[in-house]
């Protein structure tokens, strides 16, 4: 398996999700090699609960740009991987690659030992980008389309980004499989005291309205803040709007000039456990994006058991259905303000959805369970591969003295 | 003892940038008289093999990605378009390369991936270096170019080069010992000199 990040070395959703794939793959049964990238202290070679994981320099001169190092980073992860390719090849069935990241070693890789390759497209730079700008981009993307026309199987996080590789990337669909993110949902379930916490942010027995998620556009945060006041006109309530962004200035004088601000708290990025304690702790949760090709939010507020308002955009509406496990609403102020309403008033509604959140989130979105799915498609690829032509046959008649 | 040779260039007739281009050509039809040559090399148009007799072979191959941002990108997604057509050449036809020639920079990761893959020695032969032909050899363009260099110069088996000059440049800009370099001039014996290279090279697997 390959990915430019796995922890310490944590820069986005790559890091998490190899990681618990990798080892929620090792329970199964399967011997799994991570090639990543260095990270200082961390060592170049280690065993995490049966996951081989190798570090290799990441190439640390300086470079004209990110595409540059990302090409530099490649050459050493696949002299790297060649060596253990060469050691262990018989026992090695299929290269996983993770994004566009990791391109240039694992195809020159599957070549070499000629391993069928599958790569998991987390996010496209036309999606990334809202479209394709200049040729850095261009680069970028024609690199994605490489994977995608190389890889034997793609698999993508949700039905929506599968249609923006095909769209992007011209992935043709019946090469593409949708398996969800996972998440753990072991740290949402520690001990602590639920009063005592809320009392870190909401003095007497409000309810309490959460947005985790970056403060931008696209998120839809904007519409949520406009939906306060209409909120508050029903019930008594306090909202937390964790997260940075671009947008936090102008969302905080919005807020100051509708004189909501004694309701409204920005406390900016806050760290995990105390993220996780928050979505445990508070009475509704909103997802209001406009643009979403997954949505992990919606994972981690469903292990919190949290009842969740949502538009239901993108990724959202394959993870969550409406007036069972969380309320769908239009991306309008007012529609958004009576879906909270409706979860804060009615507590049995509330608990119906929290229940039928949680369950379906340990069911279809733990990692066993995304490990299984995944261990499927591998085992289709190695079947397809051994009935297929493209491997290596056995020497017909050589003259030469070649072992 | 016929050889099997694998070159891989980045500059081949009718593609001619510099010298280079004219060098290799002669290599390889020379070579081709009594060794079987296999010549990996790019153009911008889609694939092409062309078989120049039974025992000289050129690959044509296109960039997979496009456009590119600068020359190190260009070159190392090119790299593993290369490693492809030479992994199946050894798969599905000759199952044998007894040595890889590369020139310059452009490709030595294909040549180092394709020894530790495939345990094929490899002799890279440098026609000039980066410190000495950039403006600003300290720019990070630069030294991610004499970055790949150096992979070039650790991880093959002996270097050539063309000049007495670029002998003494390539051991101290790369710190190789002189006696993994060997210049050889342009003379009656030059190719059987460059035989006479890949032979002891193979000789030491």
């Amino acid at each position: 398996m390959f990915s430019w990040e796995f922890p310490p070395r944590i820069i986005g959703g790559i890091a998490p999700h190899v990681y618990e794939l990798s080892r929620a793959l090792a329970r199964k049964g399967v011997l799994v090699f991570v090639v990543t990238c260095d990270f200082p202290g961390a060592p170049d070679y280690e065993v995490i609960d049966g996951v081989r994981v190798y570090r290799v320099d990441s190439y640390r001169f300086p470079t004209p740009d990110f595409a540059t190092w990302t090409s530099m980073m490649n050459v050493n992860m696949q002299i790297k991987a060649t060596e253990i390719l060469a050691n262990v090849r018989d026992k090695i069935h299929i290269l996983h690659a993770h994004d566009w990241l990791v391109a240039n070693a694992a195809i020159g890789l599957k070549h070499l030992f000629r391993l069928p390759l599958l790569a998991t497209i987390h996010s496209t730079e036309y999606g990334r980008r809202k479209g394709i700008h200049d040729d850095y981009q261009r680069m970028i993307a024609s690199t994605e389309a490489w994977l995608v026309k190389e890889a034997w199987r793609i698999i993508c996080c949700s039905k929506y980004m599968i249609q923006e590789v095909n769209k992007a990337l011209h992935g043709p669909e019946d090469k593409m499989d949708i398996i969800p993110n996972g998440i753990n949902t072991r740290p949402f379930q520690t001990t602590y005291d639920k009063d005592a916490f809320r009392t870190r942010f909401v003095r007497d027995s409000k309810k309490i309205v959460l947005y985790v998620g970056r403060l931008v556009h696209e998120k839809g945060v904007s519409i949520l803040v406009e939906s306060i006041p209409k909120v508050l006109q029903k019930v008594n309530a306090e909202f937390i709007i964790v997260g940075e962004g671009y947008m936090k200035d102008e969302l905080t004088q919005r807020v100051n000039q509708m004189g909501i601000s004694n309701k409204v708290q920005m406390p900016g990025f806050l760290d995990t456990e105390t993220v996780r304690l928050l979505f445990r702790s508070v009475d509704v949760c909103v997802i209001p994006s406009l643009y979403e090709p997954f949505g992990i939010v919606a994972l981690e507020a469903m292990a919190a058991k949290t009842a969740i308002v949502t538009t239901g955009t993108g990724g959202l509406g394959e993870i969550l259905q409406h007036n069972k496990t969380a309320v769908f609403a239009s991306p309008t102020a007012g529609s958004l303000a009576a879906a909270i309403c409706r979860v804060l008033k009615d507590e049995s509604y509330a608990d119906s959805l929290r229940k039928l959140a949680y369950e379906r989130v340990i069911s279809i979105f733990r990692w066993d369970a995304i490990a299984a799915s995944t261990l499927r498609v591998y085992k289709r690829i190695i079947k397809e591969y051994g009935g297929g032509s493209w491997k290596i046959q056995p020497i017909k008649s050589s003259s030469d003295n070649h072992a | 003892m016929r050889l099997t040779i694998a070159i891989l260039t980045w500059e081949y007739p009718p593609r001619i940038v510099g010298d280079m281009a004219y060098y290799v050509e002669k290599l390889a039809q020379e070579l081709s008289k009594e060794n079987d040559v296999r010549v990996i090399t790019c153009h911008d148009a889609p694939y092409l093999h062309e078989k120049v007799s039974n025992s000289l072979e050129i690959y044509r191959v296109p960039n997979p990605v496009k456009p590119h941002v600068n020359v190190v990108t260009w070159a190392l997604s090119l790299t593993s378009e290369i490693q492809r057509i030479v992994a199946d050449i050894y798969y599905d036809k000759s199952r044998k390369f007894d040595i890889i020639d590369d020139h310059e920079w452009q490709f030595v990761t294909a040549a180092t991936a394709l020894k530790r893959a495939f345990g094929i020695p490899f002799v890279l032969t440098f026609h000039s270096l980066e410190s000495k032909r950039s403006s600003d050899p300290s720019a990070p363009l630069s030294t991610c170019i004499k970055g790949l260099e150096r992979v070039g110069a650790y991880e093959s088996d002996k270097i050539i080069t063309r000049s007495k000059l670029l002998k003494s440049e390539v051991e101290s800009v790369h710190q190789v010992p002189p006696s993994k370099v060997r210049y050889i001039p342009e003379s009656t014996s030059w190719l059987g000199e460059t035989l006479d290279t890949y032979n002891q090279v193979i000789a030491h697997q």
